[in-house]
C-alpha cells in the first residue's frame, strides 16, 4: 500500500479477501460455504449422496474427468428458474417441442419422447430428498436391459462407425460400453447451485436478481476406450444446442412476466394433494410422479428457512 | 473415411454418419495445422472465387435461406464452432456445434420447426467478411481463411460476434462444396446468451 502514513488508523488485516470458512470435498466434488455453522458435508448431502454415488460409479474405475472446455450459458432471469427446471418432468413435452419435432425427422425417436406420453403415470419417478435436494429418475423409461440407453439416444456424429468398431472389439461387453456414452438418465439437483444432468455437471451462478450464468461441464470417464469418450462428447453437445436454449428463452419470458405487478404469484401446485401420487418412507424421502412440482415446493421451503435464519 | 468407401446402406449422409471415424478426426488436425501456417499471396482468380463463395454463403444465412445454405455443404461436411479457441481436442472436448451432415440437417430442420422458443422471433443477422486468404492443399482441397463480424438482433437485443472462419472447400464441377466450416469466436469459451444463431 503506497504511503500508509496517510491513514491515521489502518489495520491491513481488516481488508483481506473474504475467506470461504468451510471447505469439504466428497469423492472429488469440492464444496465451500461462508456459513461457519453449516452442517458437515455428508450430512448435508444426506439422501442425495447415494444418487451422486450412482452417477460417479457409472464410471468403471470411479473416475470422472472434467477437462473439456465448458459451456458458459447465461440468461436474463433469476437463478431459481434454472433450479425449478432441473427437477421438473412436466415441461419437456411443451418446452422441447422443437427438439422432439426435429428428432422425428428420421422417423420414430425414443429419446425424451417418453415425457410426452402420460408422464403422470410413470414409470419415471421423482424424489424429494430433503435439504432442498431432489432427483428425477428417467431410467425406468428405458427398461433394464444393457444397451437400452444407447438404443434410445438420438444419433450422434460418428455413431454408426464407432458402434461397429466398439462391437467388433468388445463383443458382449459392447452394450455396457455404449450405454456409458449416453447420459445417466437422472437429474440430480443439489441445493442450491449444483445440478447433475445426464453426464454434465452444471453450476448455477446468480449474477444479479435477473441474470444468471449456468456453466455446463462436460465429463469423460476413466476405464473405457477413447472411442466411448468421443461419442460421449458428441452426445453432450445435443441438448445444449437444441434443448437448453428453449428452456432459457422460457426463463427470460417468465422473468418478464414476473415483473408485472398485477400478477404476483406463480402457480406451482401440480401434484399437491392429488391422491395416490406421493408416498414417503420412514426417512422422509418422498416419491412422486415426475410431473409433480414437489421439487419446487421442497426447495422453496429450504430456501425460505435459510433466508429467515439470522446472518452472522 | 472417404464417402466413396462408405457402404451403400450408409451413403445417405443426411441420415447416417458412418464416415465420421478416426480418419475424419485426423483430417481436422491436418486442416487446423494448415490454417496455422503463413500462406503465399493467392492468385487473383482464386482469391476472387473464394471471396465470392464466402459472400454468397453469408447472404444465404443473413436472409434466413437455411435450406439453400445446407445445400452448400458436402456429404462429409463439418460445421464446427469450438468452445476452445482454435478447436481444442474434439475427441475429448465438447463444441458449441460439431455438426456432421446429419446434425447440420437437424439444425436447419430445428430452426424451421417454428417451435424453438430461442428462435421466436428469429435472429436477424448481417455479417461482414474480410481479410480473405486462400490456398490449395496437396489433395486439391481449397482452404479459405477470413475474419468476420456478425451483427445479430433478436427480440430487441443487439449483439456482435467477432472471429475468424476456416473454410475447407471441395471442388464440385464448376462450383464448390463446404467440407469444413470452422467458426472461431473471439470469446468462444466465455459467457454467452442464446447462441442459437447460425455463424
Amino acid at each position: 500500500m503506497p504511503w500508509p502514513q496517510g491513514y491515521a488508523d489502518f489495520d491491513k488485516t481488516d481488508f483481506g479477501l473474504t475467506k470461504v470458512s468451510r471447505v469439504s470435498s466428497y469423492r472429488g466434488f469440492i464444496f465451500g460455504t461462508m456459513n461457519v455453522d453449516a452442517q458437515p458435508l455428508e450430512e448435508w448431502l444426506g439422501y442425495a449422496r447415494p444418487w451422486l454415488d450412482y452417477w460417479i460409479d457409472r464410471s468403471p474405475d470411479g473416475e470422472v474427468i472434467v477437462r473439456s472446455a465448458a459451456f458458459r450459458m447465461g440468461y436474463r432471469g433469476n437463478w431459481k428458474l434454472a433450479y425449478d427446471n432441473a427437477g421438473d418432468g412436466y415441461h419437456p413435452s411443451f418446452s422441447h417441442r422443437s427438439l422432439l419435432e426435429m428428432a422425428s425427422r428420421m422417423g420414430e425417436s425414443k429419446d425424451m419422447t417418453y415425457f410426452g406420453k402420460t408422464p403422470d403415470d410413470g414409470p419415471m419417478l421423482a424424489y424429494s430428498l430433503g435439504n432442498g435436494h431432489s432427483v428425477i429418475d428417467q431410467r425406468a423409461a428405458h427398461g433394464d436391459a444393457p444397451g437400452n440407453f444407447w438404443a434410445n439416444q438420438r444419433p450422434q456424429p460418428g455413431r454408426e462407425r464407432f458402434e461397429e468398431q466398439i462391437r467388433a472389439e468388445h463383443g458382449e461387453d459392447a452394450e455396457r460400453l455404449l450405454d456409458l456414452a449416453i447420459g445417466a438418465q437422472i437429474n440430480l439437483s443439489i441445493f442450491p447451485n449444483l445440478l447433475i444432468i445426464g453426464n454434465q455437471i452444471q453450476v448455477i451462478e446468480p449474477l444479479g436478481v435477473d441474470r444468471t450464468q449456468l456453466t455446463w461441464h462436460a465429463t469423460q470417464i476413466g476405464g473405457v476406450p477413447v472411442t466411448v469418450n468421443t461419442l460421449r462428447m458428441r452426445t453432450q453437445e445435443d441438448f445444449p444446442a437444441f434443448g437448453e436454449p428453449d428452456d432459457q428463452a422460457n426463463f427470460e419470458e417468465i422473468q418478464r412476466g414476473l415483473a408485472a405487478p398485477e400478477a404476483e404469484w406463480i402457480f406451482m401446485n401440480r401434484g399437491l394433494e392429488v391422491s395416490g401420487w406421493q408416498s414417503s418412507d420412514e426417512d422422509g424421502v418422498t416419491e412422486t410422479a415426475v410431473t409433480d412440482e414437489l421439487h419446487m415446493r421442497s426447495y422453496y421451503d429450504e430456501w425460505q428457512r435459510r433466508m429467515n435464519e439470522e446472518a452472522r | 473415411m472417404r464417402l466413396t468407401r462408405v457402404p451403400e446402406q450408409f451413403q445417405d449422409t443426411k441420415n447416417n454418419s458412418y464416415h465420421v471415424d478416426a480418419e475424419f478426426y485426423d483430417d481436422l488436425d491436418r486442416f487446423r495445422e494448415l490454417f496455422e501456417e503463413d500462406w503465399p499471396h493467392a492468385d487473383i482468380a482464386d482469391w476472387y472465387q473464394a471471396t465470392g463463395f464466402l459472400t454468397r454463403e453469408a447472404r444465404l444465412i443473413d436472409e434466413g435461406r437455411f435450406n439453400d445454405w445446407l445445400d452448400l455443404f458436402a456429404g462429409d461436411a463439418l460445421y464446427w464452432v469450438p468452445v476452445t479457441a482454435g478447436g481444442g481436442e474434439p475427441r475429448t472436448e465438447v463444441s458449441h456445434a460439431f455438426d456432421d451432415h446429419r446434425r447440420l440437417t437437424d439444425r436447419v430442420y430445428w430452426l424451421r420447426t417454428g417451435l424453438a422458443y430461442s428462435q421466436l422471433p428469429a435472429s436477424r443477422t448481417r455479417r461482414l467478411i474480410g481479410n480473405v486468404e486462400t490456398i490449395d492443399d496437396t489433395e486439391g482441397l481449397r482452404l479459405v481463411r477470413s475474419s468476420f463480424i456478425v451483427n445479430e438482433l433478436r427480440a430487441g437485443t443487439a449483439k456482435t460476434y467477432t472471429g475468424w472462419y476456416g473454410h475447407v472447400l471441395n471442388s464440385d464441377g464448376d462450383d464448390w462444396r463446404i467440407r469444413m466450416k470452422m467458426v472461431n469466436l473471439l470469446d468462444s469459451e466465455q459467457y454467452h446468451e442464446n447462441l442459437t444463431l447460425v455463424f
